[in-house]
């Protein structure tokens, strides 16, 4: 676990260096999502030597392809996030703007599920069957005129839950934090904690790609 | 969210009906190595090569049904009850046998982060007989849904997007499968797999798995223990 945060901190440049903490719960219901048409477009950490590329799409713009995961129910308020990393590795998620007491923040999930059309040499299909998607948080300061994201830490949470193991409910599975809290829970706890370093340290700060 | 469940469903039935566990269901104490288990199985349809795995008493998997791959790493976990002390329990005493299955990491050329979002799951599978045929089945979530529905604290789980995952620690997991192991309908039909050599496999074999009971097959009685 240990070689691959290392290996995932030399890539993750643009998700200012954090591996986040995963939950099994979604952190919105229906009634708190909004989409805001700003997010939408490219987005660069450098944008003279880009380490990767953030890609908000409108679901609806994005064709459905037959090996992903179905769309959200609500597909107007959702967006189609495509990641990729300098070496051209992608990853492709459900993202949803959450709308909490005035703060904002980001669910995002992933898309599909690894299969041979996501990735031609691989055809292992029975692994993916024992893979649950797990979903992630973010607060989100400003959108415009820099994207500025902060992202959970799993270690800086596991040293936070250590501390205070009944804040939120989670399993430690072998070293990595997996939250089981509720929607609810996990709304009431990122609300009390959305400016807390421990909770939210890892930013990111994302301007708009320009045309070449 | 109904969809999303078919798709899991769909997935899960490739091998088997699947209760996903966030937990293993060993400690080091119950693991064993049976040399038995060694080898390709298979029932003419699938195939399932056991290896001896690199770490004590692992074991490497590699399922093959019409060239579609699963790898994973597997235990062999032997739980006996140690929670009843009553001496007319004790003589009703038996060693439960499981496979523990857990997938071996991907490798995709999908960037960590997306990795990072798919959280490799337990999945048990009783063993009902080592031999020269090698009987399993696996856990029936319907099963199991509907006893969480009458009793919510029968087992530690969350219900995400419609699908069981237990949460209940190693302890507790074990608890569990030795009071309810006989719960009719719990365990699926039973799938038997015979020792065989590669080239006893058909070329061109046609889809088949360990089934998720249906109803139909809740209902017909299971002799075996």
């Amino acid at each position: 676990m240990r070689t691959k945060k290392f290996l995932f901190y030399l890539l993750a440049g643009l998700l200012g260096s954090c591996v986040p903490v995963m939950s099994l719960h979604p952190l919105f219901t229906e009634e708190n999502i909004v989409f805001d048409e700003k997010l939408l477009g490219t987005w660069v950490d450098d944008p003279t030597s880009p380490k990767g590329t953030w890609e908000f799409k409108r679901v609806a713009d994005s064709a459905q392809k037959d090996w992903e995961l179905p769309p959200p129910k609500k597909p107007e308020k959702a967006y189609k996030l495509l990641l990729s990393n300098e070496e051209g590795a992608k990853g492709s998620f459900f993202a949803h703007l959450v709308r909490l007491e005035g703060r904002l923040f980001l669910d995002v999930f992933p898309s599909q599920l690894p299969c041979a059309q996501l990735d031609p040499k691989q055809d292992w299909v029975f692994n993916t069957a024992f893979l649950i998607p797990g979903h992630s948080f973010a607060v989100i300061d400003s959108i415009e005129p820099q994207l500025k994201i902060r992202w959970t830490n799993e270690d800086e949470m596991n040293k936070f839950l250590k501390e205070q193991p009944n804040a939120l409910k989670h399993e430690l599975v072998e070293d990595k934090i997996v939250l089981t809290a509720s929607t609810d829970e996990l709304q009431k706890f990122v609300l009390k904690y959305a400016d807390d370093k421990r909770i939210f340290p890892a930013e990111a700060v994302l301007v708009r790609k320009k045309d070449k | 969210m109904k969809t999303r469940k078919f798709l899991f469903y769909l997935l899960a039935s490739l091998l088997g009906s699947c209760v996903p566990s966030l937990h293993p269901l060993y400690t080091d104490k119950e693991l064993v190595f049976d040399e038995k288990l060694l080898g390709s199985w298979g029932d003419g349809e699938q195939k399932w090569e056991f290896k001896k795995g690199e770490k004590e008493k692992s074991y490497d998997l590699v399922t093959d049904e019409k060239g579609k791959k699963g790898e994973f790493t597997v235990y062999l976990v032997k739980i006996q009850d140690s929670f009843k002390a009553d001496k007319e329990k004790e003589a009703a005493r038996q060693a439960l046998l499981f496979l523990d299955l857990y997938p071996k990491e991907p490798k995709l050329e999908a960037n960590d982060f997306y990795k990072f979002h798919l959280l490799p799951v337990h999945t048990f599978l009783k063993i009902e007989q080592l031999g020269t045929t090698l009987k399993i089945r696996a856990m029936n979530p319907e099963k199991l849904q509907e006893m969480l529905k009458d009793k919510p604290d029968l087992i530690k789980h969350e219900v995400v997007e419609d699908r069981i995952v237990l949460t209940a620690s190693t302890k507790q997991l074990q608890k569990f499968m030795l009071e309810h192991v006989k719960d009719e309908g719990l365990f699926a039909e039973a799938t038997e797999l015979e020792q065989v050599e590669p080239k006893d496999l058909p070329a061109d074999h046609s889809h088949k798995t360990p089934q998720t009971p249906n109803k139909t097959q809740n209902q017909s009685k299971e002799t075996e223990k």
